[in-house]
């Protein structure tokens, strides 16, 4: 049974050609698009699909409460944001509402398809930079509550990533199956979501991270 | 030893200065005539002589208790070689003299009759027409007139050139009659800045009472010294004035010295207040009512006595003062306040008949003393005052630039916080602009070119190169793009898919960077451009199976080295025309970053080397 998929973009072309790349994806099938947080909705709360693809700026909206919702109701759904660039802002935001990858709009039907089957497969998607964000963030001791949130080897597979390696490589070097790579960042997104819903010391972390404030 | 010493200096000083004040009276020219006879009625058939020595005080002799007028003849030989102008002399006298030689009237001193012109003390020089001074005998008589009746003396008496007697006249004349006008002078000055400055700050009484006591000075000096007091009746109300003047210099003296040494004695200085003005008030009503005569006798007799008495008070005061902090300003209070009360005595000696009279007044010489180290005093507390404000203005000054420094500080540090803030937010919502705005566009764009099967068209390059270029920026800004090598891997993981699909196997070794290394921003951007316009010149020129990136930093040159190599086709040799753009571009580039770019055609493959200082 294929997995299914919704695809929510406000740009028309955007969400065209992002749906067009899952329905030629025989493993793959849509189980809607739309172009706003209300029609989204509306067709999640029908029916939670496999794989949720999500664009942040909506017109009556933003997408990360689609995540939060979603994450939440269904924790089995996938969630991938989209996004132009996969800056850090972006992704980061997006990981810590529950999302666990994330898809550039640009990308290649090759590259979605790839993409998407990863993350049902059970591996994750990491960008340098929200690896290398998220090692500044883990850097520092944690704060108590917070300790071994990360495992070590958990914290290597960041470095990796952080230094530009792909998962083959990272696999290669740890020693360990791309997939397990897969199940470590997939895991890193999890941790990482259930500990920023609410936790204040998160926050506090992050706040650590702007300039002027004191450091250790 | 040394306080023993200042003591010693100070009792000396007190006997030095009341001798020299003695002395100064007692410098009479030789030669006077002091055999005379006087008589109590004008001359004429019946008239009774009496031999009499000069000096002459009348008070000594209880005959003479109601005598208002004194005639006095001498007789004596001149010498009539001399040619130069004469002149009669009278060293002192009471309260006035008219005088006639060998029967002619040669001048008189002022008014003889009430309000008599008063001399007493002062000299009366009168010149004699050469052929009045005969050779061989003369006859000068002298009509002396006392005020009150009974209180007149006569002093010596000199006949002699005119040229001879002058110098020593004026002498005597500047000792009791200038030198006293110019301490009144000096008192009203002195009084001046201290009124003022009372008046300016009421609460600083020190300075009303400096001022009154130089004023009530200057009033008591003025009715010794002044010569046509008014009034015919009105002698012993003037002797009152004068005493009231010096009983109330005391008082503010001892207020003076209250507050100078800090003393509060609130019911003192009220009971002095009532002996002073309630003893010269019924002084004055016993004078107006009953009997003005008897009221200036009491006056001298009891009201002077108890006024000088009075100021024995300051002079223990500063004595003890001195006696337990023997400083400067103390030192000269005790010096010239303690002499005024000698000089003082004396004059309470003489009022009462127990000091011959003749020499006036001394207190007016010691007066000035103590009200100019008082005025120095004050002086030296204003002064001390105004450098201590200054001092303290200038401390305030430094604690207030001192203040608004760290609120400068703090509000920089703050002004930087809010700054990196708003930069931060700023750059997260022109991110998301970009992200939302051009960066959608362009995604849609690049969408809808696809669906019409563009994607290869010259428009739908351009597109793919503005989207990548817009990443590249977004990349140099992000906060962990700052470090290059996260910088460099995200160029990675950007480019890993399309090297996939060309079917190129891409190496990146990033690990000779340091964790933190960074080139900022704006270089972050133009190495990015560089290293992407190489890939993308390998996809499509190279025909490559291989890319190799490696960026490594060493420390110790300070010199970046990022290496692009390719195992394609290199360069051809030589470039066809047109060709070099993508080579231009790099070389363009690397100027930029201020590096240097060399290209090693391999043969196959091509490497490129940016080496740059950072």
């Amino acid at each position: 049974m294929p997995h299914s998929v919704v695809v929510v973009e406000d740009d028309a072309d955007t969400r065209e050609r992002l749906a067009g790349a899952v329905t030629a994806v025989a493993s793959l099938s849509l189980a809607g698009d739309c172009g706003n947080l209300a029609d989204a909705r509306a067709i999640l709360r029908e029916r939670a699909p496999d794989v949720l693809l999500v664009d942040l700026g909506l017109p009556d909206g933003s997408g990360l409460d689609l995540i939060r919702e979603t994450a939440r109701r269904a924790p089995a759904t996938h969630i991938m944001v989209i996004t132009v660039f996969g800056d850090e802002t972006h992704v980061v935001d997006a990981i810590e509402a529950g999302a666990t990858g994330y898809l550039l709009k640009d990308a290649s039907s090759r590259e979605i398809e790839k993409a998407i089957l990863d993350l049902v497969a059970g591996g994750a998607p990491i960008s340098p930079a929200v690896a290398s964000h998220l090692l500044k963030r883990f850097k520092p001791a944690p704060a108590a509550g917070c300790e071994a949130l990360l495992s070590e080897r958990e914290l290597d597979v960041l470095r990796l990533i952080a230094r530009g390696q792909t998962y083959g490589e990272i696999s290669q070097n740890l020693g360990i199956a791309v997939n397990t790579v897969g199940t470590h960042t997939k895991q890193i997104y999890r941790k990482l979501a259930v500990n920023s819903r609410g936790e204040a010391v998160f926050q506090a972390q992050r706040r650590g991270l702007l300039p002027g404030t004191p450091r250790k | 030893m040394k306080a023993a010493l200042r003591w010693l200096l100070i009792v000396g000083a007190w006997i030095a200065l009341s001798l020299l004040v003695e002395f100064l009276h007692k410098r009479a020219p030789q030669g006077a005539l002091t055999q005379a006879e006087y008589s109590l009625t004008a001359p004429g058939a019946t008239q009774a002589w009496q031999p009499v020595t000069l000096p002459h005080d009348w008070r000594a002799d209880k005959t003479l208790r109601d005598a208002g007028t004194l005639w006095y003849r001498l007789r004596f030989e001149h010498d009539v070689q001399e040619r130069d102008p004469g002149a009669v002399l009278l060293w002192y006298l009471s309260m006035n003299a008219a005088v006639w030689l060998n029967g002619e009237r040669v001048g008189d001193g002022g008014a003889m009759d009430a309000p008599v012109a008063r001399n007493w003390f002062r000299p009366l020089l009168f010149s004699v027409p050469a052929p009045l001074l005969r050779g061989g005998a003369n006859e000068l008589l002298i009509e002396v007139r006392g005020v009150p009746a009974g209180d007149g003396f006569l002093g010596p008496v000199y006949v002699d050139d005119m040229s001879k007697l002058l110098p020593a006249y004026e002498s005597r004349y500047f000792l009791k009659v200038t030198f006293l006008q110019l301490t009144c002078v000096l008192f009203l000055t002195m009084a001046l800045p201290t009124g003022i400055l009372w008046f300016k700050r009421r609460q600083d009484t020190i300075y009303l009472w400096h001022a009154a006591a130089a004023v009530l000075s200057a009033i008591y000096i003025f009715v010794i010294v002044y010569k046509n007091l008014p009034g015919a009746q009105a002698a012993p109300f003037w002797e009152w004035l004068r005493v009231c003047a010096i009983g109330w210099m005391i008082v503010a003296i001892i207020m003076l010295i209250h507050r100078y040494l800090g003393i509060q004695r609130p019911k003192l200085e009220r009971i002095v207040w009532i002996i002073e003005l309630g003893g010269a008030a019924l002084m004055l009503a016993y004078g107006l009512l009953f009997d003005a005569t008897g009221m200036q006798r009491l006056v001298n007799a009891v009201w002077e006595p108890a006024v000088v008495a009075l100021g024995g008070y300051p002079a223990v005061l500063m004595f003890k003062a001195y006696a337990t902090q023997p400083d400067r300003p103390g030192f000269w209070l005790m010096l010239t306040g303690n002499l005024l009360l000698i000089l003082g005595i004396h004059d309470l000696l003489m009022v009462n008949h127990l000091w011959p009279p003749y020499d006036g007044f001394y207190v007016n010489y010691g007066a000035p003393g103590p009200l100019i180290a008082f005025t120095g005093i004050l002086l030296e507390r204003f002064l001390h005052a105004l450098r201590e404000s200054e001092t303290l203005n200038r401390e305030l000054a430094a604690r207030v630039e001192q203040k608004s420094d760290e609120l400068r500080r703090s509000y920089d540090e703050r002004k930087t916080l809010e700054d990196a803030h708003l930069l931060a937010e700023e750059r997260g919502r022109i991110l998301m602009d970009m992200h939302d705005g051009i960066g959608g566009r362009l995604v849609s764009t690049l969408a809808r070119l696809e669906k019409s099967g563009q994607t290869a068209s010259p428009v739908g390059e351009s597109v793919r190169e503005a989207l990548a270029d817009l990443r590249l920026i977004i990349y140099s800004l992000e906060p962990s793009a700052q470090n290059l090598r996260t910088a460099l891997a995200l160029m990675r993981e950007r480019l890993q898919g399309a090297c996939e699909d060309a079917g190129i196997a891409v190496r990146w070794s990033l690990d000779g960077l340091p964790d933190e290394f960074s080139l900022g921003p704006r270089s972050t951007l133009q190495l990015l451009r560089l290293v992407q316009e190489a890939i993308t010149n390998v996809l499509k020129h190279a025909q490559a199976t291989r890319l190799d990136l490696g960026a490594a930093y060493d420390v110790g040159t300070r010199k970046l080295r990022v290496e692009i190599a390719d195992n394609g086709c290199g360069l051809p040799d030589p470039l066809p025309a047109g060709s070099g753009k993508g080579i231009e571009n790099l070389r363009r580039r690397a100027r930029h970053l201020d590096g240097t770019l060399s290209l090693i055609s391999n043969q196959p493959g091509l490497k490129i080397i940016l080496e740059l200082a950072a």
